[in-house]
């Protein structure tokens, strides 16, 4: 699939180490002409954690380590360390292989010894974690939860390699770390490998992802064709953001502790895989009648691509109505559409889909600026990866499962979760009522157990009741520090 | 014509030897413990209590901790408080703790009736997404999309197959025979309704205009001298009460906010103004649910709070402020500063702590941070609160009386399209 340069890595091949060097010159260049006037949005570079810049696709072997760390001192020596170890987004600074990058929660931060009064300047929602937020998020179950229900994520290791060996040598240096210092230590978290290079990342459900990402002037190069530029004050503090203002930083005395730095959020989803294809199957089942098998795929096809907003390929509904369109997934088309015009009531992209809930572009209400400011103002940056083997699409199809647990750790970052990921998981993913709807929330997302509205003409079709197909199994709340600030706590 | 939705809101002062009783009671009433529930209230849309302290005064004495019931209810006044004392009496058991409560209370009917007068305050400005609809008319027109998508789901595959004006008759058809208990007919929702009133405010401002041009200037020079002086609060978004627990447990949320009116007339006089025209807009222009592109909120007023101290340099009169909306805490205050900054910084911006505003429209609300910041600083915690409607958005309801006006008449294919794209 043709793609433009971009910051996420993933689109360019991996035998290159080359990605970097790719884009070197235009970020030296970039560099070299952003003085503060003509780039008053410019990044830098050399201290944000380089996870803002890049998912590093091009290590396509992920793992999360979390612990709850032990006394102060060892525990700011144990940082002291792993601060240089950090990846920065300056290409240059990055080693050749091996990517390491941290966040703390606000427990983590008390734990190395950060003053209460500085603490007290972290987001609300932060400071009470994403276990005493289950009811806002629409979280069924937080007891069940096995991250973060005992408030034990005090630290988040993320560790990417380019290859299996690698990933389990920077997995054991860490934990040797984490261990040295006092931190006690969950499970590992490992991700699924990506597949190919340069070709979207199907989740689990078979969906390419990562293709909606909000763009970032001054820290991503070049921005793909419908990727929408946004205020550095979104995604990285010390920077306006949105409304033009600067977003609260927290400060540790004279030293701005937020500078440079973001808010990570991460979830463990596990996704019911044959739950999901087996509901569409039987569904399609049910409005064709037993026989016709081609027909039957080719419904329950639609109907799974009617709840996520687009299909397999990441063609979207509005661009491709009917049939999962090559011609709609090339560079140029992939992300550039709205809804208001195209599509305002929802007949081709249900407005209870999950793309169209996660994003509702223009059609968030009066005019299409009017609406696209107010969006623009819930943007997150995705960095999730999978877990679990994928399951074969046979038995996936016939609603068999395997017994083994898969899923999306998701993680975002932005500088305000209220207004970011929690505004999107509340106010569009889960809320009842969005755009109109009637007590139903993302089929994809949701609690599950409520209709879904699939708008048809001359009268829609209602799936009365769609089971869960995610299970949230836990997460929390992270501050992402900038390299100075990661010194700075570390310092005591 | 019957008056739909009129706001009522009672402020009582509380005997402070029976707080601690009225603390308990509103505990067990939001509970459902106790044998008063804002339930039983006759044709009621929403219904709070809430207690309004004084904990840290500016300047002088703490001012009495008041006792408020706001509700919306179906209408005058006079018609729901006899309704009230008739079937709720129960109502005695909140308010007896009141200071100067008739002694035997709803019993001693005209006198309850009048001490709740005395009390009554007049909302300064009122903002309803339906005033054209009572709410037994909410309840049936809900009733009414629910045998629809019962007759759809029943037998799609037959009905899908029509043209679509024939479906809509069929449609008619099988809910005057099926459910004959429902009201389909096409009343309601006037728009001939408003436009006397909207002359009358055409008029009045006209007479008013050459008065306003006159005092302008001097206005705006005083404004922009005070709001310099003025002092905002400032610091991240937070939420120091707790206020979030009792958020978020319905399709529907409640805010309750009280702040101090900056010192002098002059703030009072121009919040008067600016409450009197907001006032106007609801009662005539926004009219159906949408309030200039908000579409989430039900129900919601300001309300004047006096001082009626003797000394009145140490008076603080307070801005109350009640809303009944749709969806989470975020997105409301988020579709605030998005849709409506300039209306919301005109009327807070002649309060306290609120963000540095410029020239009544400017600023104030558009500082995001500071904005929520101070909003979380002047909420009270709703001790009890109940909504008649639970489950249904403004949207929800709109659509539902939107639906059921049509379904009677004679739809063209196009007409018939567009209904049926709504169910
Ligand atoms: C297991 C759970 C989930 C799955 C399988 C999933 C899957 C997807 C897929 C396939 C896309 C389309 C690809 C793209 O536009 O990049 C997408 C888009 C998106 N998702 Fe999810 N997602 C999940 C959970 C979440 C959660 C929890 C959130 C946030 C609260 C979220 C937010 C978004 C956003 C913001 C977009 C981009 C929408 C746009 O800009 O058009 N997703 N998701």
């Amino acid at each position: 699939m043709p793609r433009t340069t971009t910051p996420d890595l993933r689109s360019q091949p991996v035998q290159a180490a080359a990605p970097e060097q790719l884009t070197m010159p235009s970020m030296t260049e970039q560099l070299a002409s952003s003085d503060a006037q003509s780039h008053p949005q410019g990044v830098d570079l050399e201290e944000v954690q380089g996870l803002l810049y890049s998912s590093w696709a091009d290590h396509p072997y992920a793992a999360y380590l979390f612990a709850t760390l032990g006394e102060a001192k060892r525990a700011r020596a144990w940082l002291r360390q792993l601060a240089a170890q950090v990846t920065p987004a300056t290409p240059a600074l990055r080693p050749a292989h091996g990517r390491v990058q941290v966040a703390l929660s606000p427990r983590g931060l008390q734990a190395l010894g950060v003053p209460k009064e500085v603490i007290a300047q972290l987001p609300h929602e932060a400071r009470v974690g994403m276990f005493a937020r289950a009811r806002v998020l629409g979280d069924l179950d937080p007891l069940g939860f096995t991250l973060g229900a005992k408030d034990e994520l005090e630290v988040m290791v993320m560790v990417y390699a380019r290859d299996p060996a690698a990933r389990d040598e920077l997995v054991s240096a860490q934990r040797a770390a984490l261990q040295a210092a006092g931190a006690r230590l969950l499970p590992v978290e490992l991700s699924t490998p990506l597949g190919e290079p340069g070709k979207l990342e199907p989740e689990h459900f078979g969906f390419a992802d990562g293709i909606s990402q909000p763009f970032l002037r001054g820290l991503h190069d070049e921005p793909r064709p419908g990727a929408d530029p946004i205020p550095a004050g979104e995604l990285v503090l010390g920077y306006p953001n949105a409304y033009g203002r600067m977003p609260h930083s927290p400060r540790w005395g004279d030293f701005d502790l937020g500078r440079n730095g973001s808010y990570l959020v991460f979830r463990k989803l596990e996704q019911h895989v044959e739950r999901f294809w087996g509901t569409c199957t039987e569904q399609a089942r049910a409005l064709l009648g037993e026989g016709a098998p081609a027909a039957t795929q080719a419904l329950a096809d639609k109907l799974a691509a009617k709840m996520m907003g687009r299909w397999k390929s990441g063609a979207s509904l509005t661009l491709a109505p009917d049939y999962d369109d090559p011609a709609a997934t090339t560079a140029e088309r992939l992300n550039t559409f709205g809804y208001l015009a195209e599509d305002r009531d929802g007949l081709r992209c249900p407005i209870s889909s999950h793309v169209r809930r996660a994003n509702p572009r223009d059609a968030r209400g009066g005019t299409v600026t009017g609406s696209l400011t107010v969006t623009g103002r819930h943007r997150i940056l995705r960095r999730g990866r999978s877990f679990g083997p994928p399951l074969p699409e046979a038995m996936a199809r016939a609603g068999k499962g395997d017994g083994q647990a898969r899923g999306l750790y998701f993680l975002c970052l932005q500088t305000s979760i209220a207004r970011g990921f929690e505004f999107i998981q509340q106010s569009w993913l889960t809320n009842p009522g969005f755009g109109g709807l009637y007590q139903e929330s993302d089929p994809i997302t949701g609690p599950g157990g409520c209709p879904f509205t699939i708008p048809e003409d001359p009268v829609r079709l209602r799936l009365p009741s769609v089971p869960p197909m995610v299970t949230m199994r836990g997460g929390g709340y992270f501050f992402l520090p900038s390299r100075p600030a990661l010194a700075r706590i570390a310092e005591g | 014509m019957r008056r739909a939705s009129t706001p009522l809101t009672i402020l009582a002062e509380i005997d402070p030897e029976l707080r601690d009783e009225l603390d308990y009671r509103l505990l067990c009433i939001h509970r459902q413990v106790d044998a008063f529930h804002p339930s039983q209230l006759p044709a009621t849309h929403f219904a709070r209590f809430v207690i309004i302290d004084d904990p840290t005064p500016s300047v002088g004495e703490r001012l009495p901790a008041l006792l408020a019931w706001e509700c919306n209810h179906d209408g005058t006044i006079d018609d729901y408080l006899s309704a009230v004392a008739e079937h709720t009496p129960q109502i005695d058991r909140v308010f007896s703790c009141c200071t100067g409560y008739p002694r035997d209370g709803t019993r001693n009917f005209d006198d309850w009736v009048l001490w709740m007068r005395e009390r009554a305050h007049r909302s300064m400005a009122f903002y309803t997404a339906y005033g054209d609809v009572s709410h037994q008319q909410v309840h049936n027109d809900r009733a009414v999309h629910q045998a629809i998508r019962e007759i759809i789901d029943a037998d799609r595959p037959a009905l899908r197959v029509l043209p679509p004006e024939e479906l809509h008759r069929r449609i008619a058809r099988e809910l005057a025979t099926r459910y004959p208990q429902l009201d389909i007919s096409a009343q309601g929702e006037g728009t001939m309704r408003w436009a006397f009133g909207k002359l009358i405010a055409v008029l009045a401002l006209l007479v008013f205009l050459p008065f306003a041009l006159l005092a302008f200037v001097p206005w705006y020079v005083i404004l922009r001298r005070k709001e310099r002086a003025d002092a905002a609060t400032a610091g991240p978004v937070h939420d120091p009460r707790n206020l979030w627990v009792a958020e978020d447990h319905f399709t529907q949320n409640q805010l309750t906010h009280i702040v101090d009116i900056k010192p002098g007339w002059f703030r009072v006089a121009t919040l008067w103004i600016v409450l009197t025209v907001i006032d106007a807009l609801a009662k005539l222009w926004y009219v159906h649910g949408d309030l200039g592109g908000i579409v989430t909120i039900h129900f919601a007023r300001w309300v004047f709070v006096p001082d009626r101290r003797p000394e009145p340099e140490l008076r603080r009169h307070r801005l109350l402020f009640f809303s009944n909306y749709d969806g989470s805490w975020e997105n409301y205050l988020g579709e605030f500063i998005d849709r409506a900054a300039g209306a919301l910084t005109a009327v807070w911006s002649n309060t306290v702590g609120f963000p540095a505003s410029r020239a009544l429209r400017g600023e104030g609300a558009r500082d995001e941070e500071g904005f929520k910041r101070w909003a979380r600083d002047c909420q009270v915690p709703t001790l009890v609160w109940w909504t008649g409607i639970s489950g249904s958005t403004v949207q929800n309801v709109r659509n539902d009386l939107w639906i059921r006006r049509r379904i009677s008449r004679e739809l063209d294919e196009d007409e018939a399209r567009a209904w049926l794209r709504r169910l």
